[in-house]
């Protein structure tokens, strides 16, 4: 008897996905937020050439999120526009999902090799630096402190930065 | 007889390269910011010495600074300290002693001494009022500091003389002034490489008289019953001196026994100041002036001789597992003859036996015997044999042949007398102390073990409490009157003898916020005010303390010091004692890292220049 | 304890030992490899090493495609288009790399090139951009240190444009690597110090670094418990054919640990003092790694201490209490520099490297950017960086 054998649509996982483009959408504004507020991620841009251009994405291609340095500012370019300079690459929708809800750190996710990195590594040292101090503002210090080696120091000042960017950075891309 | 109101602010600085004398005029604003005693001598040292020079070399600088209450009859006011780069741990050392040279050089008209550059042959120095005489010291050479003291002091003055341990350059050789010592940080081998073998000073020429004598008089009143209505002034240390600690030590199990490996013995009580005295029949033997009457003398193994302290005891006695007075007493007396610290000594002698147990080096000591430790202190004083290694203390000795695990030391000073596993406010303080592994940077055990107020192993407000009792310390230290008053003068204020002892340690370890704005610390400040007439708020005063440990700090890390040198023996860190079933070990990371952010340094311990500024301290170009 | 999740791929075959060499003949038609090339540098070929290599080939009816014997110490693009144009003419179909480093990162190069069918080697630079198997390559190490030969990364110069390019894949791995003790037998003291050293570094950063996994682990071990009875041994007697194998098969057990498990500080410190201050790669490991581990060590006290059993020795590991053995691990690395330095002046710090004092600056800012730095347990800054040269300045 002959088997059936047919081919198999695996389905989608909408909710994954939609957390995931979300998380994109908030790191991309307060990126761009931070950018113009945070002293040490404008130290740390300044290397950078203009029309630098970075994108994250999870293979094979979406959902995705790129950022350009123009005129000294990060600014979000949506999740749309093909290539970059340099590109983080998560294996699987799965991996990003732990990282963006802060179930593994971005140092874990890269020594588990659930993140790949094309490009210039001293870049991408860099732009993990920023992202460090970037989310030092978004998550509180307890989450902080199991994400990241050693979470950026955070005075007080910093916290207008931090309002900044909840109220206006991410709401209004501002 | 001339009078002098309030500070005389002149520094004797003397050269002896080129037997050049200098007076220097202390300015107003380095005696407000720096008050006088340690915390002058460091402002001082820090305008005159460049970072990276040898400390036995001419460029080292020494300086003697007898406080702004010396000699105006302030209780236990008798101290002086001396302020210099310490071979042992190449940073900065401060040290304090009560013996008499300091009310002598006040009484001479000098706020401080200081000695730089290297005499061609030995020498001793004769301070007066007029300035300094150079004097042979050649017949002198070799002597030990009792003999010495006796050739060459005359009735009536008083002097400081190093011992064989200091002329061989001991990196922990020590300085006399009568029985008392500038202890720690080898000051005898930053004398004994100027070639000077003594200083003498003949005071009495000048009266110190305070700017506000009636406030003085009523401050002294005060003082004076609060340190008698005390329980650990006026009763413990009175009666028993510091070896009274061995008890309350070994109720806390903080008693270092055997290089530290465990905090209680069973023998533990023989040596107990409590025994000490009914046995040895001791007696009052002082710094003069003095209320509290700690220190003693006493009969041991037939002959009167000066009672070991509390550290001596632990670090000669338990820490190697002797439990003998009448021995002790003798090696404490080799010490205190040869001009050794005897806590140093003890410490590198507790390591060279868990060295030889574990084979790493061969040694006839072995822990519990007293064999062959006469010959080893004698050994490292004169620099024969093993003793030319030991003489480098227990830092250098494991790194050449391993065993840092348990060299008990920080930044090359070796622990006081107590196990930081449990206390561990004492941990922080150990690792962070400016000279090393120091007990008097600030002293939580007092907290924690002895009077009970912090929990010993909780972690919440021990930084808050380091901080506050260092800058506190450094502020006695320049006053300079002794550590001890702490417990009379902080104890009896009014709002801490009458709030019950549970609320006051529930508010003191859950608020320290609230708790150590509370507490009272005024009657150092009005002494000081009464004295030099300067008038200080509270916060100024407690400012200058704070300003005092970070410029000191600051040397260090002009030196190299950083986090990395912020810690404590593996043996501390990372193993659990036998007497404790719960194996605690100082947590000290989360500690360090609070006590950064509370001082103003960085995550590296490195004060930040937003700190720098703020207290006021002049960066030099280098 | 086991990671929550990791990788490990090598697909190299290894052969060591006796003789290994003459194998080559029979491996390669296994490969189906008729015409190799040889890549080599001028080293090797002075030490009569190729001849060696050729002797092999002896009655085994393979033709040599070519000796390349020109291979400069810091590999760049133009000798990689050269040797590409050397392959094509000669209509070669396989690849030997004898030597250190240099060659065997040059010979990856080349096969790039020539399996790509590209003539820009740029387009393949980066993290999985070839997109096939490449041709067969053996690696014949001449040196015992950078485990090149089971590692799939190659650093090649780019000097118009000063970058140095790197290339990794899965498929940049050799297909076998010939240890025999015969090719090393010829270093000097201070290179197989140096070189010792580099797998030294490699094996403790797999066993200390964030990417570490029981595999790794268990190479990383292997080649520690060989480096610490052997590598004394043949810094004072270079001839000692036994010692010498060790060390290869230690440099290459520590190459197939490190490339799945990540190097950390230590290497991003070397790569920076390499780059700014002309240290070389070894001697910098050799520096760096006690200091670092003190700097570690309130992250690795754990795996520093199961160091001590295959470093010190089964003894020593039983009379170091636990909680003492992450420093005495340590302690014994400082020892081991000493003896190095006793036997052929192995500098211990960055002074006795000539590296001058105001350079520190420059690879402290050099070191952070380095990727290695990911793997450190530890979070590492300028400050710390710098704080860290400082302190290993003297």
């Amino acid at each position: 008897m002959e088997t059936s054998c047919l081919l198999v649509k695996p389905g989608r996982k909408r909710f994954k996905s939609l957390v995931v483009k979300t998380v994109f959408l908030i790191l991309g504004r307060s990126f761009h937020a931070a950018s113009k507020l945070d002293l040490d991620i404008k130290k740390e841009i300044e290397t950078w050439d203009e029309g630098f251009k970075f994108m994250m994405k999870v293979f094979p291609e979406s959902p995705s999120m790129i950022v350009e340095k123009r005129k000294g500012i990060l600014v979000y370019r949506g999740s749309k526009g093909g290539s970059a300079d340099l590109t983080i690459i998560f294996k699987s929708i799965e991996s990003a999902f732990l990282v963006f809800t802060a179930q593994c750190g971005t140092c874990r996710a890269f020594a588990e090799s659930r993140v790949i990195v094309s490009g210039d590594i001293s870049k991408a040292m860099s732009l993990v630096r920023c992202l460090n101090i970037l989310q030092r503002y978004l998550f509180p210090l307890f989450i902080n402190r199991f994400i990241l080696k050693r979470p950026p120091s955070m005075p007080w000042y910093k916290q207008f930065i931090r309002a900044y960017i909840y109220l206006l950075g991410v709401p209004f891309g501002l | 007889m001339q009078d002098i109101v309030g500070t005389g602010n002149r520094v004797l600085d003397i050269d002896l390269s080129t037997k050049k004398v200098k007076i220097y005029q202390v300015k107003p604003r380095e005696r407000r910011l720096y008050l006088g005693g340690k915390g002058l001598g460091l402002k001082l040292l820090y305008d005159r010495m460049h970072p990276g020079l040898d400390p036995l070399g001419e460029d080292n600088i020494i300086a003697f600074m007898p406080g702004v209450l010396m000699g105006t009859g302030a209780p236990c006011s008798g101290k002086f300290a001396a302020v210099t780069k310490s071979p042992l741990t190449r940073l900065m050392a401060s040290s304090s002693c009560g013996g008499p040279f300091g009310m002598n050089l006040k009484t001479a008209g000098w706020d401080g001494l200081m000695i730089r550059g290297r005499a061609g042959e030995p020498t001793y120095l004769l301070v007066t009022s007029e300035g300094v005489e150079f004097k042979d010291a050649s017949g002198l050479w070799g002597k030990d500091t009792l003999s010495s003291q006796k050739e060459i002091i005359g009735e009536g003055n008083g002097g400081l003389v190093i011992g064989p341990a200091g002329e061989n350059l001991v990196h922990f050789a020590n300085i006399a002034s009568g029985d008392r010592f500038l202890g720690r940080g080898g000051m005898g081998a930053v004398l004994g490489s100027k070639n000077i073998k003594a200083v003498v000073a003949k005071g009495g020429d000048y009266k110190i008289k305070p700017a506000d004598q009636a406030a003085f008089e009523k401050l002294k009143r005060k003082a004076n019953a609060y340190i008698n209505n005390n329980r650990i002034t006026g009763n413990l240390y009175r009666k028993f001196g510091t070896p009274a600690n061995v008890a309350l030590c070994l109720d806390g199990e903080v008693l270092p026994v055997m290089n530290f490996r465990d905090g209680v013995h069973p023998l533990g009580l023989q040596i107990s100041g409590e025994e000490t005295q009914k046995h040895r029949n001791t007696r009052h033997h002082t710094c003069r002036p003095c209320s509290i009457l700690c220190g003693k003398k006493g009969f041991f193994g037939g002959e009167e001789i000066p009672a070991p302290e509390y550290e001596t005891v632990a670090l000669l006695g338990s820490n190697l597992g002797v439990f003998d007075i009448d021995r002790i007493a003798k090696w404490n007396r080799i010490c205190g003859m040869s001009g050794l610290d005897t806590i140093s000594a003890g410490g590198t002698l507790a390591w060279v036996m868990e060295a030889g147990e574990r084979g790493l080096l061969q040694s006839p000591l072995t822990f519990g015997s007293p064999d062959g430790v006469s010959e080893a202190l004698t050994d490292i004083a004169l620099m024969r044999g093993f003793g030319r290694e030991m003489a480098l203390g227990s830092k250098a000795l494991s790194e050449k042949y391993g065993g840092a695990a348990f060299a008990m030391q920080v930044k090359g000073l070796e622990l006081a007398g107590y196990d930081p596993r449990g206390s561990f406010g004492q941990g922080l303080a150990f690792a962070v102390a400016n000279r090393g592994g120091c007990h008097l940077s600030a002293f939580l055990v007092g907290q924690e073990v002895f009077l009970g107020l912090l929990r010993p192993y909780a972690i919440r407000a021990k930084a808050d409490y380091v901080k506050f009792f260092e800058s506190l310390n450094n502020c006695v230290n320049s006053l300079q009157t002794c550590l001890f008053t702490l417990f009379a003068y902080l104890m009896e204020s009014p709002l801490t003898k009458y709030t019950p002892n549970s609320i006051l340690s529930l508010l003191m370890q859950e608020l320290p916020q609230v708790a150590i704005p509370l507490i009272d610390y005024s009657i150092y400040r009005d002494l000081w005010s009464a004295v030099t007439g300067i008038n200080m708020s509270l916060r100024e005063y407690l400012e200058a303390g704070d300003r005092i440990t970070v410029i000191e700090r600051y040397m260090n890390t002009r030196e190299g010091i950083w986090r990395l040198h912020d810690t404590l023996p593996d043996r501390l860190l990372r193993e659990g004692r036998r007497s404790d079933p719960a194996s605690r070990t100082v947590p000290l990371e989360k500690l360090r890292a609070v006590y950064y952010k509370k001082r103003g340094y960085d995550h590296n311990g490195i004060p930040t220049p937003r700190t720098i500024k703020k207290l006021g301290i002049d960066i030099h170009e280098q | 304890m086991l990671p929550s999740y990791y990788e490990f791929y090598n697909p190299v075959k290894i052969i060591s030992g006796e003789k290994a060499l003459d194998n080559l003949p029979y491996e390669l038609n296994r490969l189906q490899v008729t015409r190799p090339l040889i890549i080599t540098d001028k080293g090797v070929t002075d030490a009569g090493l190729v001849k060696t290599v050729i002797r092999a080939f002896a009655e085994s009816g393979i033709i040599l495609g070519g000796v390349y014997d020109d291979v400069p110490s810091d590999s760049s693009v133009t000798v990689v288009n050269d040797i590409a144009g050397v392959f094509r003419r000669n209509e070669c179909d396989g690849l030997i790399a004898v030597g250190g480093g240099s060659p065997i990162d040059t010979a990856k190069a080349v096969n790039i090139l020539v399996s790509e069918e590209g003539d820009n080697l740029f387009q393949f630079a980066g993290h999985d951009v070839l997109r096939r198997p490449l041709k067969p390559l053996v690696v014949i190490p001449t040196t015992a240190g950078t485990g090149s030969e089971v590692t799939y990364v190659a650093v090649i110069a780019d000097p118009s444009r000063k970058v140095k390019m790197s290339f990794t894949s899965a498929y940049l791995y050799p297909r076998l690597a010939v240890l025999d003790p015969r090719m090393t037998l010829s270093i000097p003291p201070g290179i197989t110090a140096a070189t010792g050293m580099d797998a030294l570094s490699h094996a403790m950063e797999a066993v200390t670094c964030l990417q570490k996994n029981p595999i790794s682990d268990a190479l990383a071990m292997a080649s520690i418990d060989l480096i610490g009875k052997n590598l004394l041994k043949v810094v004072a007697h270079g001839r000692d054919e036994e010692a010498r194998l060790a060390m290869s098969n230690a440099a290459c057990l520590a190459g197939a640990a490190f490339s799945n498990s990540m190097v950390g500080l230590v290497h991003s410190l070397g790569h920076a003092a390499g780059g700014v201050a002309g240290v070389p790669h070894g001697v910098a490991m050799s520096i760096f790694l006690p200091y670092v581990f003190d700097y570690n060590m309130e992250k690795t006290a754990p795996d520093l201490a199961r160091l001590l059993l295959p470093f010190g020795g089964p003894e020593e590991y039983a009379n170091t209490p636990p909680a003492h053995r992450a420093r005495r691990t340590i302690e014994l690395i400082r020892a081991l520099r000493q003896s190095l330095y006793d036997l052929c002046q192995l500098p211990r710090t960055l002074k006795e490297a000539e590296v001058s004092r105001d350079k520190l600056e420059a690879i402290a800012r050099t070191a952070i950017n380095d990727g290695s730095l990911t793997f450190n347990p530890v979070e590492v800054t300028y400050d710390d960086a710098l704080l860290l040269l400082r302190e290993a300045y003297d």
